[in-house]
C-alpha cells in the first residue's frame, strides 16, 4: 500500500521531485504542436515608360475664310486634335513627303481662331526632315485639346495647287513626345 | 524511511504520468482470453501540418500601352486591363481544414512621387471574377478539408495618364495560409 507522503517527508524529495515536475511541466507532448508555413512574400512590379498619343492620328483641318497676312496668300485650315501622355508632352509635326503642289506653315496665332483678321502670331513653314513643336505641356494630360492652323500656299511649279482639306491631311503628320 | 520516500516517488511519477498519456491520447486495455485474438492499440498524436507553396517569387505586371490607359476618372472601369506576363501556380498540402488569404503590404505603391493604389492591381484564382487587392487579407478562395490542392493565381492592373508616370513600379503580395 501507497501512502501520501507527508509535507515533511517531501522536503527529503526535493531534487527527485523537480525533476520530475519538471518532466511534467513540458507541454504534453506534441499534442497542439503545429506546422505551418508562414506567409509567403510574392513581387509585382513593371516598368513604365513613356504612353504618348495624339488622336485623331490623321486629323482633316478644314480650309476657312479667315484673312489676314498669316493667311494670306493662300488659305489658312484649321482642326483640332486631343494629346494624351503620362508625363510631360510635345505635339509635333512635319510634312511627310514635302509636296510639289503647295507649300505649308503652321500658324501660330494669338488671336481666336474664330477672328476673321489673322494678323497676329507667326508662321513656321514646314518640311519633312523636321519636327516642329506646336504645342506642350509640363504635366501629364489625359486629353488635351488642341487647335492647329495651317496657312497652304499654291507651289511655284506649273502643277501648283491650294490644296483641299483632304490633300493637307495628306501631306501633315502628327506625333505627340516626352517633354525634355 | 528510506522505503517509504521511493514509493512516495512512484506515486507521484505514476500520477504525472497518467495525466500526460492521457493528454496525448488514449489506449484501452484489451482483456485476453484463450478465445479471443489478442490485440494491441496503437496511439499517437498527429500535428497539424500546412504547407503552401508558389512556383515563383514575383511576376512582371506587364508594360502598360495605350489601350491599359484612361483619364484618372475612368480609368477603373474604362481602361483595358492589362494582364501579367506569367499565371502563378499556389498550392496547399494540409492535413487539416485550411484556408489562404492574400493582401499587399502596402496601400500605395509606384517610383517617388506617384501613389499609385494597389487596389488598381486584381487578382483572380482561375477562371474566377477578379478582385483588387488591399492591404485587408482577403480570401483567396483556396480552401479545403485537407489534402492536396493548387490553382493557378492572376494579376492584372489598371493605369491613370494623369498619375502614373514613367518609373519603376513595385509591389509586394503576401500569401498567408491558416488553419480552419
Amino acid at each position: 500500500m501507497f501512502s501520501i507522503p507527508l509535507l515533511s517527508e517531501l522536503r527529503l524529495l526535493r531534487v527527485p521531485l523537480a525533476l520530475l515536475l519538471a518532466v511534467g511541466a513540458v507541454p504534453a507532448g506534441s499534442a497542439y504542436a503545429q506546422q505551418i508555413d508562414p506567409p509567403r512574400t510574392y513581387t509585382l512590379a513593371t516598368t513604365v515608360g513613356g504612353v504618348f498619343t495624339v488622336t485623331p492620328l490623321v486629323p482633316v483641318p478644314a480650309r476657312n475664310s479667315q484673312s489676314g497676312n498669316l493667311c494670306s496668300p493662300g488659305a489658312c485650315y484649321t482642326g483640332s486634335v486631343t494629346a494624351r501622355g503620362n508625363s510631360g508632352w510635345q505635339l509635333q509635326v512635319k510634312l511627310v513627303p514635302t509636296p510639289l503642289e503647295f507649300t505649308v506653315a503652321f500658324v501660330r496665332t494669338t488671336v481666336p481662331a474664330s477672328v476673321q483678321a489673322v494678323n497676329s502670331g507667326t508662321q513656321t513653314w514646314l518640311n519633312s526632315t523636321t519636327w516642329l513643336t506646336v504645342a506642350s505641356s509640363t504635366s501629364s494630360s489625359a486629353g488635351a485639346d488642341i487647335g492647329v492652323m495651317f496657312n497652304a500656299r499654291r507651289g511655284t511649279a506649273a502643277s501648283g495647287v491650294l490644296p483641299t482639306g483632304a490633300q493637307l491631311t495628306q501631306a501633315v503628320m502628327y506625333r505627340v513626345v516626352s517633354f525634355p | 524511511m528510506r522505503h517509504s520516500n521511493l514509493a512516495s516517488l512512484a506515486f507521484i511519477a505514476s500520477l504525472l504520468m497518467a495525466s500526460r498519456a492521457e493528454a496525448q491520447c488514449v489506449a484501452n486495455a484489451t482483456t485476453i482470453s484463450s478465445t479471443a485474438t489478442p490485440s494491441i492499440t496503437l496511439c499517437m498524436q498527429v500535428r497539424d501540418v500546412l504547407m503552401l507553396g508558389i512556383d515563383a517569387n514575383g511576376t512582371s505586371l506587364g508594360v502598360p500601352s495605350l489601350v491599359n490607359y484612361g483619364a484618372l476618372a475612368t480609368y477603373a472601369t474604362n481602361a483595358t486591363p492589362l494582364d501579367a506576363t506569367a499565371t502563378r501556380t499556389v498550392s496547399v498540402t494540409a492535413n487539416r481544414p485550411y484556408e489562404v488569404a492574400i493582401s499587399s503590404t502596402q496601400p500605395t505603391f509606384g517610383p517617388s512621387g506617384v501613389n499609385k493604389p494597389v487596389s488598381d492591381v486584381q487578382w483572380r484564382v482561375g477562371t474566377g471574377s477578379y478582385q483588387s487587392l488591399s492591404t485587408t487579407a482577403t480570401s483567396l478562395g483556396l480552401a479545403g478539408t485537407a489534402g492536396t490542392a493548387s490553382a493557378a493565381l492572376a494579376f492584372r492592373s489598371r493605369w491613370a495618364f494623369e498619375r502614373d508616370r514613367p518609373g519603376v513600379y513595385s509591389t509586394t503580395v503576401v500569401l498567408t495560409l491558416s488553419a480552419r
